[in-house]
């Protein structure tokens, strides 16, 4: 049989992966087949120029030629394994082949013993040939039987004894690799070095140096393992061989003390696909690394470390992912029969199961680590990142061993950060998870300070109230009352506050808020006006503390309580000593102010003035410097130095522009120049400022300027404005100015003017001003209710507390009243006598609450509000018949009639010239005379009544004239 | 009607479809595994496209066309070249993404699909365009897609949309696609550039605090792998430094801002700003937003050289903070289980901050 020349190439190629010299061939196979041409014959109808179909060709020949010998030879190897010693050391040879050929490297194991003891020691070149084939897939037996020991020694001695071998190299790497094995790393290290010294390129090399590395680093060699690693590098061509000489080098770096070096590699160690960063070794170091950059203050250098780690179960699950890979290549290799890469493969997998047994061991860190990145971040102020990452923790392990610090973490930085939502999910998670916790009483006292924080009052008062009812002993109770009663205070139940205040100063001597509680006493007295009381609580206060913030507020509060009291000198003395004990405070403006009321008080309007312009130099608000300035124009009108007070206005406007209280200041100016007799540079001052500011609705003050170009044009012409308004507000209307025309309406409607107003609607609302809303709700009253209640409520959401405030309160309680919504009533009448608690609106805001009393017969509370009324010396006037007969009539409904009938009477002997309700009042007391059977009485009073002629216009003197006359 | 997808392929398959036939000759068609939104039973099929509301399916030698509505989600089976583009995108190599996934065109008008692997990869294939910065590509891209009723698709198109916007420094618009974009969760595909916008746009705003509180969300939530990782720190540490001139403002007298009252002037902000630059800096040294402003990083690699990893010097027992090292911790804890947290924050104080009540009575 002829074979080609490709034939002969198949040939080869099999003998060779045989490894096997054709020289061997008498050896191995039976005198018949021992040519060429009969493995060529076998090899030609399968064979292909591709390795593969080379493969093919020799799996399938040695399957035949198996089964051939096999089944020929059966009794003989039976034979041979009985006794090996007694068979002939051909047929040695013949069935070490076919097992060999068969890759049956362990069985062959004994057979190849047997042929190096007795062929070993032949000086016979031939022989030696043939032996040293025998050695070396003795030594691979070994390596398959994982007998790395024997291995060892095997690969030793087929160095010794072949030492010209061609498989010299391959034996030398694998005596490496069995070295390696059996953890003799310096001998594994040293046999590498050797091999490195033949020649071979960087793509052969490359491996053996990446084993050189491994050795040093087993060995914890690193300064020896470096020099190799930057070798390794040098030589890599792909990313991953990169990314592997870079992790090994960071690690060495990291065991090595070298932390700069091991920073300089971060960017190459984060490849797109991470391979060999997934090594647990690595990741064990970086963990250690990072630990001891923290220790070291390095909170970046910590940082980068501890953010590469990864986490064990991904590093469990690719090193299993790794292997598996690992197991798939060495099967297709034993396949295939390339043994020299199993070797290595088992070299790596044995490393892989040697990490993972050791990851295995070690607790799961995944929690620590992201403990330890929380921390770092807190240690370098980085709150935001720590708090997240404190959160993370608590939401990926509630049940971890760190859940309740990391929850506390959590809340804790929420807290500071003000992130209240978080705070309180984070602060409730943790009282809720950890009852017993170690920091469940700074969590229940900082959660309710969050409330407060948040002016949440209420919840505070409730929650406090609960946490000191669930923990009567808390530790931080006097904290807690502290909070509570300052939720209390802000919550205005003064009462309480105080209560709560006087707990803790009495129970809690010793705490740092015992004092602090006095003070806060005197201020719920101050609020109640109790100003005698408040200045013995500031006075018990100062006493006891001499420094802090408090202490200054209280010794400025107690000038305010002598303020209250009325002693003005005494108070000026008191703001004096404050002003030189503080000079420089963020109280100084209020002082200034306060004692230049002072002095305006007792009359010295020179120092009052001189204290009100220094405010202007230490004020930190722009509503101390406009309070002040206003208060200076205040003073120059009393002192009648009107063109002194026109200047201080126009400096004023100069200097603050609109960043001030510009209209009141505008306003202000024309009042001054009006005083001077100079009225038409008033007007001009006052239209110039229509004009400009009118479409404004924010420039509240050009209501009031509006009212004053209105008065003062009539004073000075004689007749109302009304053609020069209306023009205004056509010129408006034309010009789409919608604030500006609503004002002039209003200026018209409050000249009495006949113009109808143009229709209002909701979107008018949007362009009024405060004046101009109230205005509106009470044009709008009886048309459109709904139009004129949004309008006042638009008054107090859209502007804030202004002059007009009260009074929107007052319209709102109205409608509601209307509506016999009492609770609504009632709420918005007491915010508007809590707004003004002073001027005639809170006035009729008290008439009006006692009002919706009554009209819940709710008397006794009524009539408390009608005498409130009465109190009030300012409030003398067309109120106080109305509530001496609100009060009356609150008897009256209670069935106390004699009592009513004394309060009637006291209306027409005291108020005659309130007509109204002069014959209201009689004609209660004829009926109430009438009821007791008083008849001569009744007539008495009603013939009184109708004797005063000026009750004849009223609906009760017709009444009255009935009534008698039927008695009669 | 609706009809049944599964009759519909059946039927298909015989030509004698009850749905609208068409006389549109059969290309060779996308295989896909759809999902009959009635029955939810799965048929393979091979789509040619999606237009007017049908979906087109080869069948025989035509195709038939069913309402696209009766199927609930597509599996398409991508070209190689889409593949290895989506390979890459998701690995973060997003050169070779933006270079492969122009492949998936064919297969545009599959966008509207619901569940749909295809709208999944063309809002990659967008925010590909967007990573690499062409804004112009990937504006086209998506304004050439129509996703129908895919709210989710829709959301991440205006997410990557507010992104450009902010980048292009047009901010109002970004807002004004955010405003009612929902909060994302952190397991949610959406939340890394979720937080990067709204932190953009808060910081365009002066609302450093909320600003940091969403960068600093990002950078503590995604891993240090992810794309967006760089950029996440990039503005947290814009953010330090924003607030750190806040401060500074503030100590020069300067008016507060609203935002921020919340922070700590004992905190030096400008210095922690810099130390975040610095991570980025040395992480991703090649990174576009480490090149953007790089850092100094040559003290901080001389304070590493100087440190003995091996021994690490102990902390100063007096500050604030953790007072064990985590080295510390971890020897000690096989004496003693300490708790970390220990004084991690001093004693709560019982200082409301609006103790300063109006004094003005």
């Amino acid at each position: 049989m002829r074979t080609s020349r490709n034939d002969h190439f198949i040939v080869e190629k099999i003998l060779k992966l045989f490894s096997l010299n054709a020289i061997d061939l008498d050896h191995f196979f039976p005198v018949p087949l021992q040519t060429k041409h009969f493995i060529g014959a076998i090899a030609l109808p399968l064979g292909k120029h591709t390795l593969a179909f080379f493969r093919c060709v020799r799996q399938a020949t040695i399957c035949g030629l198996l089964l051939f010998f096999l089944i020929a030879d059966l009794s003989a190897q039976e034979q041979a394994q009985a006794d090996l010693a007694q068979l002939p050391t051909g047929e040695l040879e013949k069935q070490a082949v076919f097992m060999v050929g068969g890759q049956k490297y362990v069985e062959a194991i004994s057979l190849l013993t047997e042929l190096v003891n007795r062929l070993g020691e032949s000086k016979d070149a031939q022989m030696q040939s043939k032996v040293e084939g025998f050695r070396y897939f003795l030594s691979l037996g070994h390596v398959f039987n994982s007998d790395w020991e024997a291995a060892a020694t095997a690969f030793e001695n087929f160095l010794k004894s072949h030492p010209k071998s061609n498989r010299y190299r391959k034996a030398l790497e694998f005596y490496g690799d069995t070295l390696s094995q059996t953890k003799r790393h310096a001998e594994a290290a040293e046999q590498y070095k050797k091999l490195l010294e033949l020649k071979m390129t960087d793509l052969e090399s490359l491996p053996i140096w990446e084993k050189l590395a491994s050795c040093y680093m087993r060995d914890q060699k690193w300064s020896e393992a470096v020099p190799v690693l930057l070798t390794m590098l040098q030589k890599s061509r792909t990313e991953a061989q990169r990314e592997q000489a870079v992790v090994w080098l960071a690690q060495s770096y990291i065991e090595s003390n070298q932390g700069n070096k091991v920073i300089e590699l971060l960017p190459d160690m984060l490849t797109k696909a991470p391979k060999a960063r997934l090594s647990i070794d690595f990741n064990l170091a970086l963990l250690n690394g990072g630990d001891k950059m923290f220790a070291a203050k390095q909170d970046v250098l910590a940082l980068l470390f501890y953010n590469l780690v990864l986490p064990p179960a991904r590093l469990l699950e690719a090193s299993q992912k790794l292997e598996a890979d690992l197991v798939r290549q060495r099967n297709q290799f034993i396949k295939t029969g390339q043994v020299e890469f199993v070797v290595d493969i088992n070299r790596r997998i044995q490393d892989l199961q040697e990490e993972r047994g050791l990851l295995e061991q070690t607790p799961d860190f995944s929690e620590e680590l992201l403990m330890r990145i929380a921390q770092t971040y807190f240690s370098s102020n980085r709150y935001y990142e720590a708090f997240w990452t404190f959160w993370k923790i608590y939401q990926d392990y509630p049940n971890g061993k760190l859940a309740e610090d990391s929850c506390y973490g959590a809340f804790a930085l929420a807290a500071q950060l003000e992130q209240d939502a978080k705070a309180k999910e984070t602060g409730l998670k943790y009282m809720g998870s950890f009852p017993e916790g170690k920091h469940w009483e700074d969590v229940s006292l900082q959660l309710g300070q969050v409330f407060v924080r948040n002016k949440e009052y209420t919840t505070a008062i409730e929650y406090y109230t609960e946490i000191l009812k669930a923990k009567p002993e808390h530790t931080y109770k006097d904290q807690i009352l502290y909070m509570l009663g300052f939720s209390q205070f802000q919550d205005a139940r003064l009462a309480d506050s105080r209560q709560t205040f006087q707990t803790l100063s009495r129970d809690f001597p010793d705490s740092d808020k015992a004092s602090p509680a006095l003070y806060w006493v005197g201020m719920t007295y101050l609020f109640q006006d109790k100003y005698q009381d408040g200045l013995d609580a500031f006075n018990r206060f100062t006493e006891r503390s001499t420094d802090g913030k408090l202490y200054e507020d209280a010794s400025f509060r107690k000038s305010v309580c002598l303020y209250g009291l009325e002693n003005y000198p005494l108070a000026a003395e008191k703001l004096e000593e404050f002003l030189r004990e503080f000079p420089l405070d963020t109280l100084t403006p209020e002082a200034h102010t306060l004692l230049a009321d002072c002095y305006g008080a007792i009359g010295d309007l020179e120092k009052a003035l001189d204290h009100y312009k220094q405010v202007e130099d230490c004020a930190v608000k722009q509503s101390q410097i406009d309070y002040a300035a206003l208060q200076v124009g205040r003073v120059y009108e009393q002192l009648e130095q009107f063109k002194e007070m026109e200047d201080w206005f126009g400096r004023y406007l100069e200097k603050y522009g609109i960043t001030g209280d510009y209209t009141q200041a505008i306003y202000r100016k024309g009042f001054a120049q009006q005083a001077q007799g100079r009225s038409k540079e008033a007007l001009d001052t006052y239209w110039l400022a229509i004009e400009k500011y009118g479409n404004d609705p924010k420039a509240m003050g050009i209501d009031i300027i509006i009212d004053a170009y209105c008065e003062e044009f009539r004073a000075l012409n004689g007749s109302h404005p009304l053609d020069v308004v209306r023009s205004a507000a056509l010129t408006a209307t034309q010009q789409k100015e919608r604030t500006r025309a609503l004002r002039c309406e209003r200026a018209l409607a409050q000249m009495n003017a006949p113009d109808a107003p143009s229709a209002l609607t909701p979107a008018d609302i949007d362009a009024a001003s405060p004046a101009v809303l109230l205005w509106m709700a009470q044009v709008a009253a009886k048309t459109d209710p709904s139009l004129a209640e949004s309008a006042a409520r638009a008054a107090i959401d859209r502007f804030g507390p202004t002059q007009w405030t009260g009074e929107a309160f007052l319209r709102l309680g109205d409608f509601a009243y209307e509506r016999r919504d009492w609770k609504q009533a009632e709420s918005a009448f007491n915010k508007a006598i809590r707004n003004s608690p002073v001027n005639p609106i809170a006035a009729r805001a008290t008439i009006r609450l006692g009002d919706a009393q009554f009209a819940q017969a709710r008397y006794e509370e009524a009539i408390k509000r009608y005498e409130e009324v009465l109190q009030v010396k300012e409030w003398k006037g067309e109120l106080w018949p109305e509530a001496l007969y609100m009060v009356a009539e609150s008897l009256k409904s209670q069935g106390k009639e004699k009592e009513a009938y004394a309060y009637y009477q006291r209306i027409y002997v005291l108020y005659p010239h309130y007509k109204d309700w002069t014959a209201k009042a009689y004609l209660r007391c004829a009926e109430i005379s009438e009821k007791l059977g008083l008849k001569d009485d009744a007539m008495r009073t009603l013939g009184e009544m109708l004797a005063n002629q000026s009750l004849r216009s009223t609906s009760e003197y017709v009444s009255a004239e009935k009534r008698l006359k039927e008695l009669q | 009607m609706r009809s049944s997808l599964t009759a519909c392929l059946l039927l298909g398959s015989l030509g004698l479809s009850y749905s609208q036939a068409t006389s549109e000759t059969a290309t060779a068609g996308f295989p896909a595994l759809i999902t009959d939104a009635k029955t939810g039973r799965t048929s393979v099929a091979n789509v040619t496209k999606l237009a007017g509301g049908q979906l087109y399916l080869i069948a025989g030698n035509g195709s038939v066309a069913i309402p696209a509505s009766t199927v609930s989600a597509a599996e398409f089976d991508l070209p190689a070249p889409v593949k290895q583009a989506a390979e890459a995108y998701r690995s973060g190599d997003v050169d070779k993404a933006v270079a492969l996934y122009p492949a998936l065109g064919p297969m545009r008008s599959l966008a509207g699909l619901t569940k749909c692997n295809v709208t999944e990869e063309f809002l990659n294939f967008a925010d590909t365009y967007r990573q690499v910065r062409k804004y112009a590509e990937a504006e086209a891209l998506l304004n050439s897609l129509n996703f129908r009723e895919n709210k989710e698709a829709e959301l991440r198109a205006k997410l990557i949309r507010a992104f450009i916007f902010c980048d292009n420094n047009q901010v109002d618009k970004a807002e004004a696609l955010m405003k009612d974009f929902p909060q994302t969760k952190p397991d949610d595909f959406n939340f890394p550039l979720d937080r990067i916008v709204r932190t953009r746009i808060y910081l365009a705003k002066g609302k450093y605090h909320e600003a940091a509180l969403e960068a600093g969300e990002a950078v503590a939530v995604t891993r240090i792998e992810a794309p967006i990782y760089p950029e996440s720190l990039y503005l947290a540490a814009a953010c330090y430094e924003k607030m750190g001139e806040v401060l500074a403002n503030r100590k020069a007298g300067m008016d507060r801002a609203e935002s921020d009252k919340i922070m700590d002037d004992t905190v030096d902000y400008a210095a922690v700003g810099e130390a975040v630059r610095q991570e980025l800096c040395l992480l991703f040294s090649k990174n576009y937003w480490a090149k953007k402003e790089p850092a100094n990083v040559d003290q901080l690699l001389a304070a590493a050289a100087s440190i003995t990893l091996k021994t690490g010097k102990k902390r100063d027992p007096e500050t604030t903070g953790p007072t064990q090292s985590p080295e510390d911790a971890t020897q000690s804890g096989k004496k003693e289980e300490k708790p970390v947290w220990e004084n991690f924050l001093n004693r709560p104080e019982a200082k409301p901050e609006n103790e300063d009540i109006d004094s003005k009575l």
